[in-house]
């Protein structure tokens, strides 16, 4: 009996041990495929990764494309099949990863890090580019564009292609869609018009007082005006030179000479003391800096009147249908474009990418086939989209199918080129060219193409990033006092180091301009 | 007299070869173990070089430049570097200790209740904030203290005919707030250990006791505080191995991330977070990461050191 024990209690602790360890190993291959499989999609089991080394012999080259997403994208796979199609008779097909935008940045940073499971092309977006060409994560494609990009080339202005360029070469492209702003308050229309106030009586952010003591008496239980942890507005009529915190910038709507310090400027006291004053009153919401809400959200459900935005051909019929009211704009600031606008969005090729030409290849079909184009950016037809005129120029959701529910969600401003695919309805057909006249007409900044190099100064850019979190914010949403708030804000970034990163980012403008 | 010379040898420690021979079904049992802890704890040490290199993803991590200290830099030259390590370890520091009191009074006091039924129930709700993530915790704390809308300001306030108070903007209050926040979290746990250990006090101790005309007051000082000293001393050492670390949850968003607040908000992981968002720089981070457990290190070396003097038994090394 003791033997039989025995010889029981070995089998069981070596089975115990051997579970253990398959535990292991099938765990590895999950893992495997669910890191290059993502949030949203499955891989296409037909797609095999193929050595394309001669472009001659007709292989087909297989790249792998990230793609920022919203939702889940079921129809993902029909997409992918019906552009690899097209792309057949340029020797390359496509693997699309979707990957959701609350992931973006952790997984693009892995995928961008080389490695069996990296991708070739992908949109740089929410980590800086220059941040990106820092970290020598990101391809340089002068040369790439000039021998397989031609057609990239006429899709862009010259300044908008600079867009692209850090340290004066080009690791990005932009994309089609709004590549200037101008800056404004948009506000409900039926409230407004209770007021009986005239919107073309309002020129100056000033003259909003009187319609917001109005809309306090009608409606108290109302906010006025919008404010929330990133502030009530950014680059209020200047350019930020591609920096979120505003650590230098050119004044005047990007026309000035010189970059200086924004927060010891008087426009920006001016309109800090405004926002005091309108918190004090009532008019901005009171807890506007512990709100995570969106204006959208807010309005939609009644409890906002008006924010201030930065604007766009279209802006009102978009906030329509995202709040369900009608909406009022007034612009005050005209429109003006900046390096931020056209860089805080481009397509790149990772820097570990083993096929860079058929990269290119990709992005110069991408930018300029039409018919891909619209199945990137629309789906396939009849699913996701149907044309609703003859000319094949306006699409809407096929019968029984709408933004919540639709195989395919149309994310038109994150690809390469929208503008050569149909317009969704109710825009009117010419939208396209209204979007691209606004972005021709927008005033450049002087310092549009110019991104300056952080490299040498990021203690003091750490440094001053803490001080602004503290103090601008709060500045913005009126919600501390200006006499007290603004000179300590003012001194510590100095402490912080404010003064040296001016100075090192003017000694670069300077020396950018001259190359000009 | 043989017998008793034999005695007098302290027994020799069993070799290490002879030991796997003899017990080698409990090495088994361990393998699985040990072999998880080097390949998730140990293995994964190798990338503490990071923080000594500038990270060039084209020339990947072993090839990238050494940089010496200058990834530390940022966290010494700002202003802030002593605010934050200040607020890191203060806060710490009061965690600790009141931690501790709190945690053993409600141990105490879930000892002296009658009936088998209530204690569960009581042990299962001193448990419940513990497990409340701390996203929903700041939107708790924001109903409390919301300046339009909260508890605090609409029901007590009033009453008492005070002014508002903005509480995200009024960085005085803070402090006590977020101690009363992380004591409300983690009371729970920690009392639930302390507790294990007051349940296996002998029985027999108490009745000696109360012979000899001990009351409750006495019985607790001198029998349950002192069983306790063991535990409290092993949990007290653990927590001080991470005091420059916080809880990146209690110090970002239960503040709602408000500016004003940073002064008493502010510790070394929320400045890392804050600052090199943009930045998106591995060596940075890196190197405060390696920072703080460095001084976490050797701080629990010279505590253990310390108890070792006072009181050798309950050390833990």
């Amino acid at each position: 009996m003791n033997r039989m024990k025995k010889f029981l209690s070995v089998l069981l602790v070596g089975a115990l041990f051997s579970m253990a360890l398959t535990g292991c190993s099938s765990g590895t291959s999950e893992q495997t495929t669910k890191d290059s499989g993502s949030a949203a999609t499955q891989m296409d089991p037909d797609k095999t990764e193929q050595d394309g080394n001669d472009k001659g012999s007709g292989e087909i080259v297989t790249l792998k494309v990230a793609m920022v997403s919203t939702s889940d994208q079921s129809g993902a796979d029909e997409v992918e099949a019906a552009a690899n199609e097209i792309l057949k008779e340029y020797g390359v097909a496509i693997d699309i990863t979707f990957i959701n935008f609350g992931s973006w940045q952790q997984q693009t940073n892995l995928l961008l890090t080389g490695g069996s499971d990296s991708v070739d092309v992908l949109p740089l977006l929410t980590t800086p580019l220059t941040t990106y060409v820092n970290n020598g994560q990101v391809l340089e494609l002068n040369e790439l564009l000039e021998q397989y990009g031609q057609d990239i080339k006429e899709q862009f202005t010259q300044e908008q292609l600079n867009g692209g360029k850090v340290a004066g070469k080009l690791y990005g492209i932009t994309t089609s869609r709004d590549l200037a702003a101008s800056y404004g308050i948009y506000m409900r229309k039926d409230i407004l018009e209770e007021t009986g106030i005239d919107p073309a009586t309002i020129s100056k952010v000033e003259d909003l007082e009187e319609v917001f003591v109005k809309v306090k008496e009608l409606h108290p239980e109302m906010y006025g005006l919008f404010g929330s942890q990133t502030g009530s507005v950014e680059a209020w009529g200047w350019d930020r030179i591609n920096d979120g915190n505003q650590l230098g910038v050119v004044m005047d709507s990007g026309q000035a000479d010189e970059i200086v310090n924004l927060y010891e400027q008087p426009e920006y006291e001016t309109f800090v003391r405004l926002m005091r004053d309108w918190h004090q009153k009532g008019y901005i919401m009171a807890d506007a800096l512990s709100n995570t809400e969106t204006s959208e959200n807010l309005m939609k459900s009644g409890k906002l009147f008006a924010a201030f935005n930065n604007l766009k051909p279209g802006f009102a019929e978009q906030q329509e249908r995202a709040t369900g009211y009608e909406i009022e704009v007034i612009e005050f600031i005209p429109a003006y474009a900046t390096t931020q606008n056209i860089q805080g969005l481009t397509w790149g090729i990772a820097a570990a990418s083993t096929h860079p030409e058929e990269a290119m290849i990709l992005l110069n079909q991408m930018y300029s086939n039409p018919e891909l184009s619209n199945i990137l950016v629309n789906g396939i037809e009849g699913e996701s989209y149907v044309y609703i005129d003859d000319t094949k120029e306006l699409i809407d959701f096929p019968e029984g199918v709408d933004a919540a529910n639709t195989p395919y969600t149309n994310l038109g401003w994150a690809w390469p080129n929208q503008f050569i695919t149909p317009v969704w309805s109710p825009n009117p057909t010419d939208y396209w060219d209204t979007m691209r006249e606004f972005n021709e007409t927008a005033t450049p900044s002087k310092a549009l193409g110019f991104a300056p190099d952080t490299s040498t100064i990021t203690n003091e850019v750490t440094a001053c990033t803490n001080v602004v979190t503290k103090y601008n914010y709060a500045l913005m949403t009126g919600s501390v006092d200006v006499d007290e708030t603004l000179p300590k804000f003012q001194e510590e970034l100095r402490n912080a180091g404010i003064d040296k990163i001016i100075e090192e980012k003017t000694s670069q403008y300077e020396q950018w301009k001259l190359e000009q | 007299m043989k017998n008793v010379e034999k005695s007098k040898n302290p027994p020799k420690k069993m070799k290490f070869g002879k030991s796997v021979k003899r017990f080698w079904p409990f090495y088994v049992m361990l393998a699985p173990g040990i072999i998880y802890l080097i390949i998730n704890n140990y293995i994964p040490m190798l990338g503490l070089v990071i923080a000594f290199k500038k990270i060039d993803y084209r020339l990947g991590i072993l090839k990238s430049p050494w940089v010496g200290l200058s990834n530390f830099e940022y966290l010494f030259k700002t202003s802030d570097a002593w605010v934050i390590t200040r607020n890191t370890i203060g806060y710490n520091l009061i965690f600790i200790a009141l931690g501790t009191v709190v945690a053993i009074t409600v141990a105490i006091l879930l000892n002296e209740i009658k009936g088998i039924r209530n204690k569960e129930t009581y042990q299962t709700l001193v448990l419940i904030p513990y497990l409340i993530s701390t996203v929903v915790v700041s939107y708790l704390v924001y109903a409390f203290l919301s300046t339009d809308s909260g508890f605090i300001n609409n029901s007590i306030l009033a009453n008492l005919g005070v002014d508002t108070i903005s509480w995200y903007t009024e960085k005085k209050y803070w402090p006590v707030i977020l101690v009363i926040v992380y004591l409300w979290k983690s009371f729970g746990y920690s009392s639930i250990i302390y507790y294990a250990t007051v349940i296996g006090i002998d029985g027999s101790l108490y009745e000696a006791a109360v012979v000899d005309g001990a009351n409750r007051w006495h019985k607790i000082k001198d029998i349950i505080l002192p069983s306790l000293k063991g535990t409290i001393i092993t949990l007290t050492l653990m927590s001080v191995g991470r005091i420059f670390y916080s809880d990146f949850g209690l110090f970002y968003q239960v503040p709602m991330n408000s500016g004003p607040l940073l002064d008493v908000t502010n510790t070394i992981d929320t400045y890392v977070y804050r600052g090199l968002l943009q930045l998106n720089d591995v060596g940075r981070a890196s190197a405060a990461g390696f920072y703080q457990s460095m001084v976490g290190f050797i701080v629990v070396l010279a505590a253990n050191l310390l108890v070792r003097k006072i009181d050798k038994e309950n050390a833990l090394f």
